[in-house]
């Protein structure tokens, strides 16, 4: 998973240095518990906490439909980030998000997107990308001009 | 015998179409249902970087 396994490396190698603007939208597909952390995601930015949460849920992810991303899981892990729970919970039991991930959906679906992690680089869609390497490779070449 | 099988195929075509039309998207993925999004939402803005960087990765992801 693209997240995990290469976004640490990418933002200290590029972004930190100003080649590369990074851009996270959401595609859930995989079900119910997929637009619940989505969703959780943006309760979470509310607090100013958006990437601590994303870092955190895809540090928790066991596999698909499996239950850790249910409501009462997601409103556990805001409070692991000192978040105000009370609020979160209010925030993620109102679906007031749901359309925000819905618009992401929408934009990638009309952008062709199919599965996930779709990566595109200046517009083009550079996946699947097998490691960091290989990104690291695409990223130089249009550094290049190549 | 015949009608009420055609009545029973009827029923469930129906009912197929109206969980397409009112079910949004909750099966999502290539070849799902049409995504409805109300009218005037906008999409995130989660964004690392300067917006001077020659290079814009945009990565479309699923937790889960």
């Amino acid at each position: 998973m693209f997240a995990r396994s290469a976004s640490p490396q990418l933002i200290e190698e590029y972004v930190n240095t100003g080649k590369v603007r990074y851009v996270f939208k959401y595609f859930p597909f995989l079900g119910d518990e997929s637009y619940y952390a989505a969703e959780a995601s943006e309760c979470a930015s509310d607090q100013g906490k958006f990437w601590e949460y994303h870092d955190l849920l895809f540090a928790r992810w066991q596999g698909e439909g499996v239950g850790t991303f249910l409501p009462d899981k997601l409103k556990g892990y805001a409070g692991e980030l000192a978040l105000d729970t009370e609020a979160f919970a209010g925030c993620l039991d109102s679906r007031r998000h749901e359309a925000m991930v819905l618009a992401d959906k929408r934009d990638g679906a009309q952008a062709a997107v199919k599965y996930t992690p779709t990566l595109f680089l200046n517009g083009q869609v550079i996946s699947p990308i097998r490691d960091y390497e290989q990104l690291k490779t695409k990223i130089e070449d249009a550094l290049a001009g190549r | 015998m015949r009608t009420g099988g055609v009545v029973l195929a009827l029923a469930a075509l129906l009912a197929l179409v109206a969980a397409t039309a009112c079910g949004g998207d909750k099966g999502g993925g290539p070849g799902g249902p049409q995504i409805t999004v109300p009218p005037g939402a906008t999409g995130s803005q989660h964004v690392l970087g300067s917006p001077q960087a020659p290079i814009e990765l945009i990565e479309y992801a699923d937790f889960q």
